[in-house]
């Protein structure tokens, strides 16, 4: 998300629009949260210290940030990631990996997938995106800033080394001030000078890190997007005895979803995003989620939205199905996070 | 190389490499310790490349000489010998010799060279402190770390030395511990410094061990953090500085101030927790003129209550904690009460030492509170 708090706050109050609002308190001991990109002209950046931002433009707004309206946009978007894809790794409120291999509305390509995206959040939430498309994590990450605000970058694979070897060796994650010393020291101002080091060498220098660094130097990232440890889903799947019609999984899912129901009731779950799924005689299965405005509030709800869901798959009309089931997940209560005691993004001290 | 050596000086000083030796190195020499003799010294050495250890105990030298051998072995086997007295020598073919009494053995063993290039020490500017203050601090922050290892950022202790105080101080963004020993006239020396220490290097510094005087030498080379008390050298590499705005979280309008019997209050959360909710280990305080009332409630089990004496005076209130991240605290303090300074079930909650006590240092801790269902 773009200037992220600074954009809620001036979509929510229009007279702040095109104006610099710097998010925080603006006390001596505080530090900016967010600043508009109106404020960024000024040098202004999140981090900084207030009474600083306020020498740099005497003009700005000071907005003390609402962390339960940021937290609440930040639900909405990420449900709307998830239509495309389960595999959603949040970094913070307004930052997130997914892996879209394999994308839940059928949309083929990544590069679609991030502008479908970047529509829906600018369609639902009045607010402007960001993406970065790479064959993997770390790349994804350089991306995503390389045309903020409201842009998109994508880096294919045969693009990588070209990409890499002008970027400055800052850009790797993980290479903060004292490391760009050693690096710039050693003569490596960019990531096509680290080129010239072997792995061993790397490693004699920086520890086990220089084995990543290596690695990285190379766009070479195995890390695998992991969604959120903390999410649960209650689900009931069943392989028939034979294969079955669709009319057939349908009278399946609408039992199963009644069900489901009565168990997450009985545990005062609420969740909210359904998901079906599906896996045909020959063995090809894929699965269909939603997450609506309103959580189900009733077993007939859920089948509802169950069979409506069913309706969404792209296999042949006369498909037979040996396994069908049906989920529900990204509970209200369940997913409270840990309080923290830094709200958003740890701000670096400096 | 040969020597002779007391088997318990030995012991000693491999014990001391096991916290540093790779258990599952992908590079196997890592597992190993290097040993080397010389001038009436057996040197000890172990590192995973980012945290080393460097030691020495005497030993009547034959041979000088060095070689490189399983760090957990020869520990296992040195701690088993019969005798006072351990003879090691050098044989063909790499084999080492290890005698004791009347027992024998002998183990493969690397040449000296297959052993990593120690990272050595060129320090311009040192700070002396008492080593008994660095492990109180390390000691009372340690707990606060973060276990995911992806947030290196907060995977240490951060290490502030200023002019008039030296500051410890860790977090895993819950909770955040920090401890202070202020700094007298003369004691200062050097520039002002912050460094993060890896945990593996805060652990190593809880086993040195001082020398004479009783103190710590310790700054950066190169790139490297280093540590020296009495014959032990501990280095670590260094890391990259990126530790969030602690003082930002640490509030100052909490104006209900509560003070408790800390072993009353930690078996009082130890017994009630344990039918907390596993995950989330929330319990609830509330606190009344005079009493704190500690509960959890879990659907799945049933629930839990005690009142413990406090001195407050205030209105009712009540917070939610992770009582893990309570008793952590509680059981670091040294002191027999603790004071709180709270404000509302939505604010960060302080704990510290109670005021009472004449403590050399400065010590608070400060949490979140949870949402409770």
């Amino acid at each position: 998300m773009d200037a992220f708090y600074a954009s809620v706050e001036q979509r929510d109050q229009p007279d702040l629009r095109g104006k610099p609002v710097i998010v925080g308190w603006p006390g001596e001991r505080s530090v900016v949260c967010a600043a508009s990109y109106e404020a960024r002209k000024f040098g202004v950046h999140s981090a900084m210290p207030s009474s600083r931002a306020r020498r740099l433009c005497p003009e700005a707004v000071f907005i003390p940030p609402t962390f339960e309206k940021y937290r609440e946009v930040s639900h909405q978007v990420r449900g709307i990631l998830e239509r495309h894809t389960p595999l959603v790794e949040p970094l913070s409120l307004d930052e997130a990996y997914l892996d879209v291999t394999r994308e839940l509305t059928g949309i083929p390509t990544a590069t679609e997938t991030a502008e479908a995206i970047r529509g829906e959040i600018r369609a639902e939430t009045q607010l402007t995106a960001s993406a970065g498309v790479a064959p993997n994590k770390f790349l994804a990450k350089i991306a995503s800033d390389w045309k903020k605000p409201d842009g998109l970058f994508v880096i294919r694979p045969h693009q990588v080394e070209a990409f890499l070897i002008g970027l400055p060796v800052r850009k790797i994650p993980g290479v903060g001030k004292a490391t760009e010393k050693i690096l710039l020291d050693m003569g490596i101002p960019t990531v096509g000078d680290l080129h010239r080091y072997s792995e061993g060498e790397l490693v004699t220098r920086f520890g086990k890190w220089g084995t990543r660094l290596w690695q990285l130097a190379r766009g070479i990232d195995e890390n695998p997007v992991q969604p959120s440890r903390k999410r649960k889903s209650w689900s009931s799947e069943n392989t028939f005895q034979r294969d079955i019609t669709l009319d057939e999984v349908a009278d399946y899912i609408r039992g199963e979803a009644h069900s489901l129901w009565a168990a997450l009731s009985e545990r005062s779950l609420v969740g909210r995003t359904v998901t079906v799924k599906l896996r045909t005689r020959e063995f090809s299965t894929a699965t269909r989620r939603l997450t609506p405005d309103q959580p189900p509030s009733s077993g007939d709800d859920l089948s509802r939205i169950a069979l409506d869901l069913l309706t969404r798959f792209d296999f042949a009309p006369e498909s037979l199905y040996r396994l069908a089931g049906v989920g529900v997940s990204n509970f209200v209560d369940g997913e409270e996070e840990e309080p923290t005691l830094w709200k958003g993004t740890m701000n670096d001290e400096r | 190389m040969e020597l002779t050596v007391a088997r318990a000086d030995l012991q000693k000083e491999l014990q001391l490499c096991q916290g540093v030796v790779e258990k599952r190195s992908t590079i196997p020499i890592l597992s190993n310790v290097l040993l080397k003799a010389a001038n009436g010294r057996l040197q000890i050495a172990a590192t995973d490349l980012d945290v080393t250890i460097l030691s020495s105990c005497a030993a009547k030298i034959t041979t000088p000489g060095g070689v490189t051998i399983e760090a957990k072995r020869l520990f296992d086997i040195v701690r088993s010998l019969p005798d006072d007295d351990v003879h090691v020598a050098m044989q063909e073919n790499n084999s080492m010799l290890i005698e004791s009494g009347t027992a024998k053995f002998h183990l493969l063993s690397l040449p000296a060279e297959d052993y990593p290039t120690l990272p050595t020490v060129t320090a311009s500017e040192s700070y002396n402190v008492a080593l008994e203050e660095l492990k109180t601090m390390v000691a009372k922050v340690k707990f606060a770390i973060t276990h995911e290892e992806t947030r290196f950022q907060l995977n240490g202790a951060l290490l502030k030395m200023q002019a008039s105080k030296m500051e410890m101080v860790a977090t895993d963004g819950h909770r955040m511990a920090l401890i202070n020993f202020p700094q007298g006239n003369g004691k200062k020396k050097g520039h002002e410094l912050t460094i993060l220490i890896p945990r593996k290097a805060l652990e190593e510094i809880l086993r040195l061990e001082p020398g004479e005087d009783g103190t710590v030498r310790f700054g950066v080379s190169e790139n490297h953090l280093f540590f020296e008390a009495g014959e032990r050298r501990l280095l670590a590499r260094m890391i990259d500085v990126n530790f969030p705005n602690y003082m930002e979280v640490i509030a100052r309008d909490n104006d209900r101030h509560v003070m408790v019997d800390r072993e009353r209050l930690l078996s009082t959360i130890r017994r009630i927790s344990l039918v907390a909710n596993e995950r989330t280990r929330a319990v609830r305080f509330d606190f009344a003129p005079g009493k704190l009332t500690v509960s959890s409630t879990n659907p799945e089990l049933g629930d839990a209550r005690e009142t413990v004496p406090i001195d407050y005076a205030g209105n009712p209130f009540f917070v939610g904690l992770n009582a893990a991240y309570v008793t952590d605290f509680l059981s670091a303090v040294d002191t027999p009460s603790v004071a709180l300074d709270l404000k509302d079930e939505n604010s960060q909650c302080i704990g510290r030492p109670s005021a009472n006590e004449d403590l050399p240092y400065e010590y608070l801790y400060v949490v979140m509170p949870m949402r409770l269902a």
